[in-house]
């Protein structure tokens, strides 16, 4: 009974998780997108500050929430295996192949989930203090129109990535008790 | 660079003299800027040079010995600016960097100041290769 509560507490964490990642990424695209209309002076100093804070440019965070999607849609499939093998009342066989194909596909997400909260707790930090620092640049470098659309999209960023943080912390631990 | 050939004079003279031919003051054209009504195209110049040298083997030995160096530095040598609203010869306008430099030294000014800021808002520990193939991995 209690590994029934179990699967589906992971199914809806997986679910969650999902949506965040998406959030997140969106958000980075966003991000992308308002620093490709920045002037071409100021275009790579902040792709280079956003590199040289988080040690991830933006298009390797992009490619870090895109597997981390991916990771998180294999690892509800194989959690939804378990939980139909499960609702089949006795056929052990059928739960232990299903447990097998979860600790597999989970095995990445934890081993590399402690990294990815540093990772994402750094973003954070670095987004809750962009707004002061893109405020430091000279008008000549960033106009008023730029710097206000870096700094309004700002908030959100912080938000979505400690989400996103708290969600892996849960996944993790919560994957942990399934696979053991 | 050593190569070991039985007639070394004629051999690498020709190579070195047909290296630098090849390569020295190619100019090529960098990516576009646009800024408003603007597009700027930097233009690097590649300078390559070469230094070589060659002796003979001690008696009783058949083969001689020569060794070259290579050498090559790039820097952008001028900007071109065309101006999308004025057509023809008039849209266009060539400002070297060779007389003043001004515009190499102003990027290579902007990311050292970026370094310096950087460097004073105190710099985080780097990602090690292990946690950033975690990461790559997940």
């Amino acid at each position: 009974m209690q590994q029934k509560e179990e699967i589906e507490s992971l199914l809806k964490t997986c679910e969650t998780a999902k949506d965040s990642v998406d959030a997140f990424l969106r958000s980075i695209n966003d991000f992308i997108a308002v620093v490709d209309e920045l002037p071409a002076v100021a275009r790579p100093l902040v792709r280079r500050d956003l590199e040289s804070n988080t040690d991830m440019s933006a298009d390797e965070w992009k490619a870090f929430l895109e597997r981390l999607g991916t990771r998180y849609s294999s690892i509800y499939d194989a959690t939804r295996g378990v939980a139909d093998a499960l609702a089949n009342e006795g056929n052990d066989v059928e739960v232990a192949a299903g447990m097998e194909a979860l600790k597999e596909v989970s095995a990445p997400l934890i081993e590399g989930a402690d990294t990815a909260i540093e990772e994402l707790e750094t973003m954070a930090s670095y987004m809750e203090g962009l707004p002061a620092k893109i405020n430091m640049v000279p008008d000549a470098f960033l106009k008023a129109e730029a710097r206000d659309g870096l700094i309004t999209s700002v908030p959100g960023r912080v938000e979505r990535a400690r989400a996103l943080k708290d969600l892996l912390a849960q996944t993790k631990g919560e994957l942990s008790a399934v696979t053991g | 660079m050593v190569i070991y050939v039985e007639d070394s004079n004629a051999t690498i003279s020709e190579v070195l003299a047909n290296l630098q031919s090849i390569f020295s003051g190619v100019e090529s054209l960098g990516k576009a800027v646009e800024f408003g009504d603007k597009v700027a195209i930097p233009i690097y110049q590649f300078n390559f040079g070469t230094g070589g040298g060659g002796g003979g083997g001690r008696e009783g030995r058949t083969n001689n010995a020569v060794g070259f160096g290579l050498g090559g530095t790039i820097g952008p040598v001028a900007v071109v600016i065309l101006s999308k609203d004025m057509p023809g010869a008039e849209g266009i306008k060539i400002h070297e960097f060779k007389g003043n430099k001004l515009g190499e030294a102003l990027a290579e000014l902007i990311l050292r100041l970026w370094e310096m800021v950087e460097s004073q808002m105190g710099k985080r520990e780097k990602l090690s290769t292990e946690k950033r193939e975690k990461l790559m991995n997940i």
